[in-house]
């Protein structure tokens, strides 16, 4: 057997490598867990898979008159203050009904579990997020994301599908006649059938139903006027930390802001405004005054004398962009650049530390000392301080731009 | 489903699409981090981030190229950290170097091909794995990796070339016993 034989067949072999029994549902209920609702998703406060498959349909195709007619019935449900919803998912392995999500809803209060782990508290612009799991809530004003709206979602899932219509009067649920609504879609899988039963009374939802190829899969059921206050106050347990990322976002901005002290590199000034690390062991600083690629990568910083190694440039921003508030103006020139640096230090204690950042100068690195830094803890970092992958003070360009992320490992 | 409009539900909120999403690509970014890391929890451990990252950041995915090449230059990233954390990482339970688990790799010559991989420099192995096991383009595994098309050639050809002589090596040796047996 020859060398490319012997490579093509292990080649081959590697290709077979199986991932762990369970770990991408493992990961799957993780992620659902995590996921924290947009605010229009909140708002709207309907199954996802039930918004999207109403959305498919409703877009689609001529559209008999009991299309608007249910349109207008999904648009006013937004509106409806005191209600409860109770989502029941099908679990794919056995088969058996479980709570995947609840909704209190009441005036502009909302709480939602999903899968009874992570809750989520609504009051108007604020949102609050409970990991009970990783012993940690966090609040923060979540602004309305642009293109998160239904007519994003109705044009993005345009395509060639095959829809149609049903409307029933009089269908018996639970002894009450209700009216039922029934979109079919297929796109060469499975038929898809999403039923809504609405009160023909008050022209509210009863029940939401998906059936996936012929098999009920998810059913949503909404009850009206029984939310009291208590359901959708939260009430901090003894053993969870609350993080409000408001007020850190504001000192965050007052350390960036305002510099105390900065030490000199070459003819430069280098400052480090802040530190922080998160329940997870995400761990950053923010400098001011050198590039990003000023930084030397390759090497270890030292906090208290320890190696910690740096990962990337989590971000670079030109201070002469922003003003003192760090609020975006119109500008030139990078003057004094804005650098967030990522790593991971876990077991990392909040509170002063000494760090050591390698910095290059004259095609050497030196370390430059910053003593007693305050080191802040957050929940997540990445939700803090970059919730929309750029600075939280920095506006996010149209269509995500990704932020600048320097490798030390990419070199050729 | 368009890979772009996948990526719009799931920045919604789509829980569905993230679920497609995971079906879809799990396995090959695991395969991808276990050939790396050599270690199936650590493997498990790096996909999960990488995947949480991936709804965090599915915003900034253009469809400039396939979901599935954003997503392992993700992993990509996810393992360049982790390896950087395993040479330095004071705070953490004591960490070893990753070797391979017993009756991780079963079959004879993938268990080869690893420990050969194993001896060739990480930027070669990475360029292999994306483009030999995992079957990405040369142009592909360029943009993953963030380097030049030319340099990812270059490094599959040594990579190559490399796993040619060890793999002559093993057979001089495994000519040399059957010489000292008769």
């Amino acid at each position: 057997m020859n060398s490319d034989t012997k490579i093509d067949k292990a080649v081959e072999a590697l290709r077979t490598t199986e991932s762990p029994s369970g770990a991408a549902e493992r990961l799957k209920e993780r992620l659902h867990r995590d996921f924290a609702p947009r605010r229009v998703h909140v708002r709207i406060g309907l199954a996802a898979v039930a918004a999207t498959g109403l959305a498919v349909a409703l877009v689609a195709w001529p559209r008999p008159s009991y299309a608007d007619e249910l349109q207008a019935i999904y648009q006013s449900q937004a509106t409806i203050g005191n209600r409860h919803e109770v989502q029941y998912s099908r679990d794919p392995k056995t088969g058996d009904w479980k709570v995947s999500r609840e909704l209190w809803a009441l005036g502009g209060k909302v709480k939602e579990t999903i899968d009874g782990a992570a809750t989520l508290y609504v009051d108007r612009d604020r949102v609050l997020n409970e990991y009970a799991n990783e012993g940690y809530a966090a609040v923060a004003t979540q602004k309305r994301r642009d293109g998160l709206s239904l007519v994003t979602l109705e044009s993005m899932l345009s395509g060639k599908r095959t829809n149609s219509w049903s409307k029933t009067l009089d269908v018996r649920l639970s002894g009450e006649k209700v009216d039922k609504y029934s979109i079919r879609q297929s796109n060469g899988g499975p038929e898809i059938v999403v039923n809504y039963y609405v009160r023909p009374a008050d022209k509210r939802f009863a029940r939401i139903e998906l059936v996936a190829g012929g098999k009920s899969e998810s059913v949503v059921e909404l009850t009206y006027g029984s939310v009291k206050p208590a359901d959708v106050t939260y009430r901090p347990k003894p053993d969870i930390v609350l993080y409000d990322y408001d007020k850190q976002r504001q000192i965050v901005l007052e350390k960036v802001s305002k510099i105390k002290s900065s030490r000199p590199v070459g003819d430069q000034q280098l400052s480090l405004c802040t530190a922080l690390v998160d329940v997870m062991g995400n761990f950053q600083i923010i400098t001011k005054g050198l590039q990003g690629d000023q930084i030397d990568l390759k090497a270890p910083m030292l906090v208290d004398g320890q190696q910690v190694p740096l990962s990337a440039v989590l971000f670079e921003v030109s201070s002469a962009s922003l003003d003192k508030r760090m609020r975006r103006v119109a500008g030139e020139g990078p003057v004094k650049p804005v650098v967030g640096l990522a790593t991971m230090a876990k077991g990392l204690k909040p509170g002063k530390h000494d760090i050591d950042l390698p910095v290059m100068l004259d095609g050497r690195t030196i370390m430059i000392r910053f003593e007693k830094i305050e080191v802040l803890m957050t929940g997540s970092l990445p939700y803090m301080l970059c919730p929309m992958n750029v600075p939280f003070w920095v506006e996010p360009e149209p269509g995500g731009a990704p932020t600048k992320a320097v490798d030390s490992n990419s070199s050729p | 489903m368009d890979e772009l409009k996948l990526a719009r539900m799931i920045a919604t909120g789509d829980r569905g699409a993230m679920d497609q999403l995971v079906d879809a690509h799990y396995d090959g970014v695991y395969r991808y981090l276990a050939h790396l890391t050599r270690h199936r929890q650590d493997a498990e451990d790096l996909a999960q981030q990488c995947f949480l990252r991936a709804r965090d950041k599915i915003a900034t995915f253009r469809g400039d190229g396939s979901l599935r090449a954003w997503l392992f230059r993700l992993a990509y990233r996810e393992y360049t950290h982790w390896r950087r954390r395993k040479t330095w990482l004071p705070w953490a339970d004591a960490e070893t170097t990753p070797q391979a688990e017993p009756g991780f790799e079963a079959v004879e010559e993938a268990a080869w091909l690893l420990d050969a991989l194993a001896q060739l420099h990480p930027d070669q192995k990475q360029a292999f794995l994306l483009h030999e096991v995992q079957g990405f383009s040369v142009e592909e595994t360029a943009v993953i990796v963030d380097s030049p098309v030319g340099t990812v050639k270059s490094r599959l050809h040594h990579a190559r070339t490399r796993l040619g002589r060890a793999w002559a090596a093993t057979q001089h040796e495994v000519n040399n016993e059957l010489r000292y047996q008769d």
